[in-house]
């Protein structure tokens, strides 16, 4: 049913529109710098760098919508809920840019000297580009399910990690040589995690959005590389 | 009869003060309500929403009888004040007293500040001694967030008075019976920002002390000052809860609709 005020109507759709062109504008981001991965040239990062600009550009115009929409409309019940969520998305979304930077910048001075784990962060990669993509679906459909799925997804990318840490440090134990790209490899692998977990995070949205209960189930986490030992 | 603020109470919600069951309304052939069921708890703030016409005016005026003013009007089903029916077991006098009502517009007696609130104590033979009323007025006063304002005038007439200082006065008329409920159809609909925000302040101290329940056309307004929530829709209730989940996820399409302003 549309809102009396027609001009309410056209204001929400366009900030839903351009959550939807920056979750978008981020997963190609992402996508890219898992690319720069193998891309010996660097010249992937150097695209990366400049798309990073435009995704902030995009972030500032959603929170002054995101402000408008407050000062001008107030809100209320599922509209409400989809302004706050888009601000909080914004905010998910532009972290996810620049951790693909992260990855990127790092991926640049791997170049040349690719470490033996790379086929696993490559793997791990995979996975979270999966979980953004199934994430932004979500958001786009508005499907609790499939947020909801995103957000059990999480725990085998933290169990990859975990696997992947103990992996590097073992290389790195093996020959000292291997400490300098292994060490990039971690700040790398680190960075997807962290994509991993905000992809979660904007699943917790997605589902508050579509439902309008918070999701109170305890998070699955399977991360443990912060107590792994080696081995 | 309170002579100073009283100290106020932490709030005991939860306690239903007055309930209301299977109330039916008529204005002549015409149903104005029909089966309401919603209890009010004590030292909370319902609010009653709705579009025009819905019956949540009607329902308000049912609390304390007020409907019994206009001749056409049939009222059915059961109202209990701390489970005494209101209609068959209490005096209509006794039940105002109890239950103080603020209108829409401000609408202070042509007298002065001083007797506009000290009329329902002298009406209803509170007490007879001047000092002690000079505290009920002031007490009163000062509970409404007024007294500052009038102490240097209070010989004046109320009606000289600003819109919120008029309706600040009308809250202080009702409470200086001392009331246990205090009913408040759309307070702030004839008053600026500023008055209205000194307003809902007033209501949220009030809610220590008093059961508050508020008619609004301003959804910010409920959500702001309410605890809970009730929505009217054509002479029913659609819908009852915490406000706080009635204005970010209704359970009821039609109350979806009215409070983001898609129908009313």
């Amino acid at each position: 049913m549309p809102h009396i005020v027609k001009s309410f109507d056209d204001e929400l759709a366009r900030l839903y529109d351009t959550i939807v062109t920056m979750g978008r504008a981020t997963r190609t981001q992402f996508a890219l710098a898992l690319d720069s991965l193998t891309d010996s040239g660097g010249q992937t990062a150097a695209r990366i760098a400049a798309s990073d600009v435009e995704i902030d550009r995009v972030n500032e115009e959603i929170n002054d919508q995101v402000l408008r929409v407050l000062a001008l409309r107030s809100p209320m019940a599922d509209d409400l809920r989809l302004v706050v969520t888009a601000m909080q998305m914004a905010t998910g979304l532009e972290r996810i840019g620049d951790y693909s930077v992260g990855v990127a910048r790092h991926a640049t001075a791997l170049s040349g000297e690719p470490p033996r784990s790379l086929g696993s962060v490559t793997r791990m990669g995979k996975q979270v580009l999966a979980m953004l993509t199934d994430v932004l679906d979500a958001y786009a459909e508005r499907d609790a399910g499939k947020a909801l799925a995103v957000w059990k997804a999480d725990r085998q990318v933290d169990e990859t990690h975990s696997s992947l840490f103990r992996e590097t440090i073992t290389y790195m134990m093996e020959d000292p040589q291997n400490i300098r790209p292994c060490s990039h490899l971690m700040f790398i692998a680190k960075d997807i995690e962290r994509i991993g977990d905000l992809a979660t995070n904007i699943g917790e949205m997605v589902y508050y959005l579509a439902t309008g209960r918070p999701l109170d189930e305890a998070r699955p986490k399977g991360d443990t590389s912060s107590s792994a030992g080696v081995l | 009869m309170h002579a100073e603020p009283a100290p106020s109470r932490p709030p005991e919600a939860g306690r239903p003060k007055i309930t209301a069951r299977a109330v039916d309304v008529f204005y002549g052939s015409k149903q104005a309500l029909a089966d309401i069921n919603l209890d009010i708890n004590e030292n909370e703030v319902t609010a009653l929403i709705g579009p025009s016409g819905c019956g949540k005016s009607t329902f308000l005026r049912c609390l304390n009888r007020m409907n019994e003013t206009i001749p056409s009007c049939r009222v059915t089903g059961r109202i209990e004040l701390d489970g005494i029916d209101v209609t068959s077991s209490l005096d209509v006098v006794e039940l105002r007293a109890r239950v103080g009502m603020v209108f829409q517009k401000p609408n202070p007696f042509p007298k002065s500040i001083y007797d506009n609130v000290a009329f329902g104590p002298r009406i209803l033979g509170l007490t007879d001694d001047r000092h002690q009323m000079d505290q009920v007025v002031i007490g009163s006063l000062k509970r409404a967030g007024l007294y500052d304002e009038v102490k240097d005038r209070m010989g004046q007439p109320g009606t000289g008075l600003s819109g919120g200082q008029q309706q600040r006065l009308c809250i202080a008329r009702a409470i200086a019976v001392n009331p246990e409920v205090i009913l408040m159809d759309e307070p702030c609909s004839a008053l600026d920002p500023i008055a209205t925000a000194r307003i809902e302040e007033l209501i949220e101290e009030l809610r220590c002390d008093y059961t508050i329940v508020i008619v609004t056309h301003s959804m910010q307004q409920a959500a702001r000052v309410s605890q809970r929530t009730a929505f009217f829709h054509l002479g029913e209730i659609v819908e009852t809860g915490d406000t706080a989940a009635i204005f970010t996820n209704p359970a009821n399409p039609l109350t979806q609709g009215y409070i983001t302003g898609r129908f009313g």
